[in-house]
């Protein structure tokens, strides 16, 4: 267990090169997996794929010919249990078995994947390579859960502390939506950026951003899953080459940003669990330069966030719908239309179609199950709410929810232990930047004015 | 109003109350099913076939609530909308504002546009990188179909490489500087990316003009497929022809069956041995016919009606309103309805309708006077 951006994919790769083994990488996220492999692209390795459902039906039928000549196969979990897939994975020899964002194997952790479950018994279909199970965040709970499905016996575990050192810790107590909107505003005028501002609402995410983009001297811009691909590849460019200052995003973005100067990351609406706060804010000061956590929080915002939740849970006469046309119906698609059924949902209920079996009340036992993880998720959000109106030290906090027991004492710790604001106030003036005229740029672009200055303006 | 609400209201004009709102979302979406492939033709709307291919359809029921609520669009019957004078007001009143998208081929450009824009802009951001000495970039376009097109061109271009890459800025350049140009250059160049200069989305240039994003899209498109008609001339853009070349494009779709039918009156059969061939009936080869009449513009029907007979049906059509077919059969009675639905469907198509009460704007000065006012950057 390693904290984000400290190396975890050096794991899998130098060993790859000095064994000259091939890989195998299971990567929950999509968009993540396309950026792994964008990063191994561009050190110049060719020799690296990613299955998944971006593929065309020709790419697919290509890169399935030509598998074992790929040292690194990036792969989704659900792709996994495709017939013609485990049939050209046979014909390869995978040699490391690498298990990426590996918490979501487990039933308890906040991003539990069904299909994870199985990746036990693929890795022995695989003739039990060497495994690697890679996690930035996971409870002694979760660790477990992990070894245990992945089948490994003792493994060699390495665990890094969640505490981030250099990461001071602040909440920002308000008492009304007007004033958090406000405060906001002054951070993002103030604050050291590049920065992150995370939010639970797209739409909310949206509209700040363009407002904030018009009144404030910042460049801000928007990031989250509805955007299309090609916007979302800007928009990350832009960040990485710091021609944005801030970003205001949902949790989609993040994962595989190797972005190692940002300074400040703030939460408008309040994290699902103590796993996603610290890996959010963990994307600061990767660079080891002092970097904040602000956590903006209105009383009640928890209600926010457990009705999310409540939104993701299939109700019971959704469960029965599922449990009666999933026979019939023709595919994935056709059962989300009819049931009104989300992606996720699906695949929850699939998965306990599969292994709960043998109850003559499937959907009340199916939905009892459901409830029971909604019961843990809420004592995760509980956690946050601690994290929020504790008077103790906030890092101490984060550290014993991952059942770490050293004690910390820290300069620029956390409001509780007290630090001050002002040394992590940005430098003004310097963030200004003018849009050049359509003939500055693309001379620019094709490098055909020489005239010093404007370059280095944008 | 928005453009998005603007070319709505353009649409509903031309349909003029024969076709529901979906015929219309199908239509700017780019829905290719025969039907709205037929209809796009048959009311002169083909031009704006997928011209939003990312719609959504909440977008679009919110653009028409809107278009309803402001009494834009009349119900004249259940479903059915015509647009009312005061929206024919207020499309004029907004392009006399907003520049009028007169080159937009939608359905003649709808791939190759698509294919030459992503081709453009990750070769450009290869060249630049490459004179910029930067061998290693994220590239801004991941299709793999798009990558291979600019891998391959890059190796092929070898010694010429800084040639070529000189060549497509001028070309570049001088495209954006002709005074036909219709409008700012900054919608496309603003969205290209070079050496550690990434491109603004669309919604960063709404942002930036202060307008909505279906503006920025439409007047990027107008442009796009403003250049895509100048490159034609290889002669003078070399280079950004080359981009293009390649890509060929169905010029029209038909039908399974009515592409089998096409075939044998290629080879001269008549009718009646056509639907005797296939075991069809003979109404449904004229159908077929009646479809080929509409979509190839070249097809000849005199085979089906002599001119003579043309004329006196168009004679008939125009002096009647609202084109009733049994009202032209009256008045010419030799005239079989097949040939009557003949005439109509090939000298009725009426391309360009859409922007004739514009044309007016486009050499008057008042475009330049629209670019100017949106172009303080």
């Amino acid at each position: 267990m390693l904290p984000t951006g400290s190396g975890k994919s050096l794991c899998y790769q130098l060993p790859s090169y000095i064994l000259h083994a091939q890989v195998l990488i299971v990567s929950p996220l999509l968009s993540l997996m396309q950026d792994q492999v964008e990063q191994i692209k561009i050190r110049g390795e060719k020799k690296v794929i990613a299955l998944n459902s971006f593929l065309s039906f020709k790419e697919k039928k290509q890169a399935l010919k030509n598998l074992q000549h790929y040292k690194f196969i990036f792969i989704s979990p659900e792709m996994l249990n495709l017939a013609e897939i485990s049939e050209a994975l046979s014909s390869c020899s995978i040699r490391l078995f690498v298990v990426d964002e590996a918490h979501c194997i487990s039933q308890w952790g906040p991003d539990f994947r069904p299909d994870y479950l199985q990746l036990g018994a693929i890795k022995e279909k695989l003739g039990s390579p060497v495994t690697l199970a890679l996690t930035a965040t996971a409870t002694v709970k979760i660790r477990a859960d992990i070894c245990q499905s992945l089948k490994m016996a003792s493994p060699d575990e390495w665990v890094y502390s969640v505490n981030r050192p250099n990461i001071a810790l602040k909440v920002e107590q308000l008492s009304s939506f007007q004033e958090k909107i406000h405060t906001l505003k002054q951070f993002i005028e103030t604050l050291s950026s590049p920065g992150i501002v995370y939010f639970s609402s797209k739409k909310l995410a949206d509209e700040l951003a363009e407002e904030m983009n018009q009144t404030t001297a910042k460049k801000i811009s928007s990031y989250h899953a509805g955007l299309e691909q090609d916007q979302r590849i800007l928009i990350q460019q832009q960040f990485l080459t710091d021609q944005l200052d801030w970003i205001f995003a949902t949790s989609a973005f993040g994962m595989g940003v190797n972005k190692e100067n940002i300074r400040t990351i703030i939460h408008f609406h309040l994290p699902s669990s103590m796993e996603a706060f610290v890996q959010e804010i963990g994307r600061a000061g990767r660079d080891g330069e002092k970097s904040l956590s602000i956590l903006l929080y209105l009383s009640k915002d928890e209600q926010i966030t457990t009705n999310l939740l409540e939104l993701e849970r299939p109700s019971l006469r959704q469960i029965s719908e599922f449990e009666k046309i999933k026979h019939t119906a023709s595919g994935l698609k056709e059962i989300e239309e009819k049931t009104g059924l989300s992606e996720v949902q699906n695949r929850v209920l699939h998965y306990y179609a599969k292994i709960e079996t043998n109850h003559s009340n499937w959907a009340g036992h199916v939905n009892q199950l459901i409830l029971k993880r909604m019961v843990e998720k809420k004592r995760k959000i509980d956690q946050m709410v601690t994290y929020v109106t504790t008077d103790n030290c906030r890092r101490q906090l984060i550290v014993r929810c991952f059942d770490e027991t050293n004690s910390i004492i820290q300069p620029f710790c956390c409001d509780q232990c007290g630090f001050p604001l002002e040394s992590y106030i940005g430098s003004l003036g310097s963030e200004q930047r003018k849009v050049i005229t359509w003939q500055n740029r693309l001379a620019s672009i094709f490098k055909e004015n020489e005239n010093d200055g404007w370059t280095k303006d944008y | 109003m928005t453009y998005l609400d603007a070319i709505l209201l353009l649409c509903f004009r031309l349909f003029n109350g024969d076709r529901s709102r979906s015929a219309i979302f199908h239509l700017i979406s780019g829905k290719k099913t025969s039907q709205t492939i037929q209809d796009a033709h048959l009311y002169g709307a083909h031009d704006f076939f997928q011209i939003y291919p990312h719609l959504s359809r909440k977008s679009f029921d919110q653009s028409c609530e809107r278009l309803i609520m402001n009494k834009y669009l009349i119900e004249f019957q259940e479903q059915r909308w015509r647009v009312s004078e005061d929206g024919e007001n207020a499309l004029d009143a907004y392009f006399k504002n907003h520049p009028f998208p007169f080159y937009l081929k939608g359905w003649l450009y709808h791939d190759r546009a698509t294919i030459f824009w992503k081709r453009l802009l990750l070769l450009s951001q290869s060249l630049s990188n490459y004179i910029h000495q930067e061998n290693r970039f994220f590239p801004v376009q991941r299709d793999p179909d798009i990558q291979h097109w600019v891998k391959h061109t890059f190796l092929n271009w070898k010694d010429d490489r800084r040639k070529n890459t000189k060549k497509l800025y001028l070309e570049l350049t001088k495209i954006f500087m002709k005074n036909k140009f219709p409008d700012h250059p900054d919608y496309i160049v603003q969205q290209m990316t070079g050496f550690q200069l990434i491109g603004q989305t669309p919604r960063q240039l709404a942002d930036h003009f202060k307008t909505d994003e279906s503006e920025v899209h439409i007047r990027f498109l107008n442009t796009l497929h403003y250049i895509l008609t100048e490159i034609q001339d290889k002669n003078t853009y070399p280079i950004l022809n080359s981009i293009q070349k390649d890509i060929t494009q169905k010029e029209f779709v038909l039908t399974v069956s009515t592409e089998k039918t096409l075939r044998y009156i290629q080879q001269f059969y008549t009718i009646e041995k056509i639907a005797q061939i296939r075991n069809l009936k003979t109404s449904t080869i004229e159908d077929h016919i009646i479809e080929i009449a509409l979509m190839v513009q070249t097809f000849s029907i005199e085979p089906y009606v002599e001119l003579s007979l043309q004329d006196e049906i168009w004679l008939a059509a125009n002096s009647i309103r609202n084109k009733r077919m049994k009202e032209i059969k009256d008045l010419v009675p030799r005239a079989s309805f097949f040939q009557i639905r003949l005439v109509l469907v090939s000298k009725g198509r009426t391309d360009n309708k859409w922007k004739i009460p514009y044309l007016n704007t486009l050499d008057s000065g008042l475009s330049e006077r629209v670019k100017k006012k949106s172009s303080k950057v």
